[in-house]
């Protein structure tokens, strides 16, 4: 396994030993440039045998079927389906709502944004660590910074050095930094995005999420969920700040906590079906859960 | 509408204020919440803004609304009640106050007076221009002054010092007072008079009013003040002699308790008579009467007095549980019989009506019951006047001086007994009501028949009686057996009667077959009359009891009217008695009250008839003797009617239906308004609005929990 050279406390090697024996996989077929383990829509090489095609010129002559050319007198080519390499992007959204649950304006702990990294960094060793390629996106309401993805021990280091720095920022529209990614994006694979989709206008980033998919990208939306954006606070009166510049609002949580709270439930929801209905992965990350198991179980999922 | 406490409105405007103050002061200061899903918490704010709204100002009315109870019902407002709206526009006022007996009646520890005083001292307050006078009701109403007056606080210190008096109340004579009182309007005074009666509405003393004195333009408001119609009294209503009480005879005295409780009593009446003791235990069912009979040993000649009581009565009045009487004890009756038919013959008419005055007549010279024939020229010979009752048949055409002589007796007090049947009784009974002028007014005309008259009965058998007054004597004693028992009573020979103007019907006590008046009872003077019209030898008499029964129920009437009044005289009222003979002349006669003393002064006059007391104001309850020297000439008890024990209300509807405007002359009569009683109208509501404010303020409170628990908080 390949060790990050420099350390990070959103990256626990003791909490993620216990996911040693575990892979990122992938549901898709996927197009990588290297040998890896997943299966490539390439066809050829030393891979397992799919089926015969007739011969066409130009074809590299090492996958000419000799055996059939000299049974039957015909050129057939043997087709493959050869196991390849992941890239996996993941979009991490580091606008001001993930803030939520942090202990003051400037530490971070506890908040979705904090959780959030520590997945981000998790996901990055673990398929780096199988020598899969990772790339990172950090988005509001712009791609704010993207590292192409990569499989070495120094593309780890530049992960966890891009989480490490990151500075949220006042607004959320995943939409625009999907796009960017989408024309920066070349190669097909998988994509991560890490975020709490407390997005304004959900249209546009499905159909920004759709172009991947149109694209064959597999998605994986994680949805960082602190319980109380679920359930509100108790108390007389509270005034409510919001954290991406909405105002304020004073009132009692109990008078409106029952409508709230519907509303929420519907969101999320909705957000559900919507990404089943856009051929994504959807999975809810309650905070109040430890993040491995989170992993865990989407890793074993995932493996299959 | 008043207030009792006006200020307290004013502290309930000021509390009004403090759920603001304590809402401004104790809401809770918010809580900073850095926020990440403002958006959805909008939405949700957006729609409960309007719910929230709506809440907060039920709850703030439901509160200012409580409050506002709460202070109202400390300030104790006075709804204008019944007696509040008649007293509009009111500038002069009579408040009668019923001072009669049954005002002592008591329930609970609370005496009907005492309330009566309290609701009175409210009208006669001092307000505006309204001058008032107070009239205290009870035998004859007295006015406090004789014209409407300013003068609240003499009023008011009557009101305090009046007490009930022994009296019964005359209602009549206290409405038409007031009426009266109220008659003197001021030049400018546009507004209305008010007569407001404080009373206990006993429905035997208001029962005979009428609008009659009452002008249209007054009000009429009765404050009920009684204890209601269950308030459960026992009254001694009489103590009668069973018969003429006589020396040598036992007498029997009858005692009478009328219940007007609801239930069964049983109780012990005792006898105090001239010194002696008696007791009897009588059950009274509910709402009936019941009778304690006492048999008294053979009295001396004079009076018997004393007073019956009934003890441990324990009910609302305990004054009526007492009654005074005083009977005279007569001799042995003496008879004169008056006739023209020989004494020493048998069988004729005047023979039969002797044995039936005396079926034992004593020796003469010796004490005891007695018929004396004589003719009437003789009539003076025999001392008539001494006589306990002067019979009168087949005298003959009376000469007139005999005529004279008779009419002298009867205006002095002899009792007569008239058996007329014959043309010339006609003629004498025409000269005894000339000679005794205005004293003798007959119901009926009596002449011969100028032809003889038809029975019109199958066989010519007689007249027979009916239309027979029952309820009197001397028919009372046959109960309602009457007709079976006087049927065996035939008679041919009759005068014709015809109505005489002016005279009065109820004086016939029954009438022959033919309508004509067979039995007649009027009073003469100091004495009494009684003529029967028959023929005592044409008629079935020897063979009918009920004649034999009858006429010694009339000698017993006849000789018990000499006896002096048989109830006791009403406490308050004024009257005219006149003595027996046994008084002579009024110089040396005094008379004693029941406290021993004698009274000041006694009105006594003599006059052709006699000696005559003229009471002016009959009481205080008890026996009173008229003596001279150490012997008692007379004695008369005084004491309230018993009616004042009936505590029962009158009912509303009927006392205004009586007093008010009827359907036929709606503006013939002032407006009456009774208050207090069921079915009446509220008093003013006074004490009765505050507690339902309460329980409004306790209402608002649900509400508001409802509300708070609807709004889901």
């Amino acid at each position: 396994m390949q060790q990050a050279k420099a350390k990070s406390k959103f990256l626990d090697m003791g909490v993620l030993s216990r996911l040693a024996h575990l892979r990122f996989g992938t549901k898709h077929i996927v197009e990588g440039s290297y040998a890896g383990r997943h299966r490539s829509r390439h066809r050829g090489g030393a891979a397992e045998f799919l089926e015969h095609r007739q011969y066409c010129p130009g074809d590299d002559l090492r996958r000419l079927d000799w055996k059939v050319l000299g049974r039957t007198g015909r050129s057939y080519v043997r087709v493959y389906e050869d196991e390849t390499s992941l890239t996996a992007t993941m979009v991490l959204d580091i606008s001001r709502s993930m803030l939520f649950g942090g202990r003051s304006a400037r530490d971070t702990g506890g908040s979705k944004l904090d959780y959030a990294r520590c997945i981000c960094a998790a996901l990055a060793q673990i398929i780096i660590r199988e020598r899969d390629r990772f790339g990172l996106a950090l988005a509001s309401s712009q791609l704010d910074s993207y590292l192409p993805a990569g499989s070495t021990s120094a593309q780890l280091d530049a992960v966890l050095s891009a989480i490490e720095e990151v500075e949220p920022v006042p607004d959320t529209a995943l939409s625009v930094p999907l796009r960017e990614l989408f024309a920066r994006l070349s190669q097909r694979g998988v994509l991560i995005v890490v975020s709490d989709f407390l997005d304004d206008d959900m249209e546009r980033l499905f159909a920004a999420v759709k172009l991947f998919r149109h694209r064959h990208f597999g998605v994986l939306l994680l949805h960082v969920l602190h319980p109380q954006e679920e359930k509100l606070p108790m108390g007389p009166a509270y005034r409510f700040e919001g954290l991406e510049g909405e105002g304020v609002r004073i009132c009692s949580p109990q008078e409106v906590a029952h409508l709230y709270e519907r509303r929420f439930r519907s969101f999320l929801t909705g957000l559900r079906a919507r990404s089943i209905a856009a051929g994504c992965d959807y999975h809810l990350l309650p905070t109040t859960v430890p993040y491995v198991q989170h992993l865990k179980k989407l890793l074993v999922e995932r493996h299959g | 509408m008043g207030l009792v406490n006006p200020m307290a409105l004013l502290i309930g405007a000021g509390l009004l204020a403090l759920p603001v103050a304590v809402h401004l002061l104790t809401r809770p200061r918010p809580v900073r919440f850095p926020f990440s899903a403002l958006r959805f918490l909008d939405s949700a704010l957006r729609q409960r803004r309007f719910f929230a709204r709506l809440r907060d100002v039920l709850i703030l009315g439901l509160r200012a609304l409580l409050l506002a109870a709460v202070a109202a019902a400390f300030a104790r407002p006075l709804l204008e009640g019944a007696a509040a709206r008649a007293g509009k526009d009111v500038t002069r006022r009579v408040v009668v106050l019923d001072v009669s007996r049954s005002m002592n009646a008591r329930k609970g520890g609370v005496r009907v007076f005492d309330r009566a005083q309290a609701e009175a001292l409210r009208y006669v307050r001092r307000s505006g221009d309204l001058r008032i006078d107070l009239v205290l009701a009870g035998a004859r109403p007295r006015a406090v002054f004789d014209a409407l007056s300013a003068n609240y606080p003499a009023l008011e210190a009557e009101i305090r010092r009046a007490e009930p008096l022994q009296e019964e109340l005359d209602a009549r004579s206290a409405l038409a007072c007031a009426a009266q009182l109220l008659e003197a309007k001021g030049k400018n005074d546009q507004g209305r008079g008010q007569i407001v009666v404080v009373t206990d509405l006993q429905e035997t003393n208001w029962h005979e009013v009428s609008r009659a004195a009452l002008r249209p333009d007054l009000d009429v408001l009765f404050e009920y003040v009684g204890l209601g119609p269950d308030a459960g009294n026992l009254t001694l209503s009489g103590v009668a002699s069973q018969g003429r009480i006589e020396t040598g005879r036992p007498a029997r005295l009858r005692v009478d308790v009328q219940s007007f409780a609801g239930s069964d009593q049983f109780r012990t009446v005792e006898l105090r008579a001239n010194g002696r003791l008696y007791r009897q235990d009588v059950q009274c069912p509910a709402w009936q009467s019941a009778a304690a009979f006492f048999d008294l040993p053979a009295p001396e000649a004079g009076w018997i007095s004393g007073a019956a009581s009934i003890i441990e009565a324990r009910d609302a009045l305990p004054a009526d549980d007492v009654r005074h009487f005083a009977f005279g004890v007569g001799q042995a009756p003496t008879y004169v019989l008056v006739s023209l038919e020989d004494p020493r013959r048998v069988g004729t008419s005047s023979y039969f009506l002797s044995r039936m005055l005396c079926p034992a007549p004593s020796r003469a010279g010796a004490a005891g019951e007695r018929v004396v024939r004589a003719s009437p020229e003789r009539l003076g010979a025999t001392a008539a006047g001494r006589a306990h009752l002067l019979v009168i048949n087949r005298p003959g055409r009376m000469e007139p001086e005999v005529v004279t002589e008779v009419a002298g007796l009867l205006l002095r007090g002899q009792p007569a007994f008239y058996v007329a049947g014959e043309p010339a009784d006609a003629e004498n009974l025409a000269a005894l009501k000339t000679a005794c002028g205005e004293a003798l007014k007959l119901p009926v005309r009596l002449a011969a028949w100028t032809e003889a008259p038809s029975t019109g009965a199958a066989g010519d058998t007689g007249f027979s009686l009916r239309d027979i007054r029952a309820s009197v004597e001397p028919f009372r004693v046959f109960g309602e057996h009457i007709e079976r028992l006087s049927s065996d009573l035939k008679v041919r020979g009759i005068l014709k009667t015809s109505p005489e103007p002016g005279g009065a019907p109820e004086e016939v006590l029954a009438r022959w077959s033919d309508g004509s008046a067979a039995v007649i009872d009027v009073p003469v003077g100091a004495g009494r009359l009684v003529i029967w019209n028959g023929d005592l030898l044409r008629s079935t008499l020897p063979r009918s009891a009920f004649f034999v029964a009858m006429v010694r129920e009339l000698a017993e009437h006849l000789l018990a009217a000499q006896t002096g009044p048989e109830d006791a005289l009403p406490v308050g009222t004024s009257r005219l008695m006149q003595l027996p003979a046994e008084a002579e002349s009024a110089s040396g006669l005094i008379v004693v009250g029941p406290d021993g003393r004698p009274l000041d002064s006694p009105n006594m006059e003599e006059g052709a008839a006699g000696v005559t007391w003229r009471w002016a104001t009959v009481g205080p309850p008890g026996v009173y003797s008229v003596r001279r020297g150490e012997q008692t000439v007379f004695a008369v008890a005084a004491d309230c009617p018993a009616a004042e024990g009936d505590l029962r209300p009158a009912k509303a509807q009927d006392l205004v239906a009586r007093l008010g405007p009827s359907d036929a002359a709606p503006g013939a009569a002032p407006p009456v308004t009774v208050v207090g009683l069921p079915g009446a109208a509220a008093r003013t509501q006074e004490a009765e609005v505050w507690p339902w404010l309460l329980v409004a303020a306790l209402a608002f409170v649900m509400v508001e929990l409802c509300t708070l628990k609807l709004f889901r908080v």
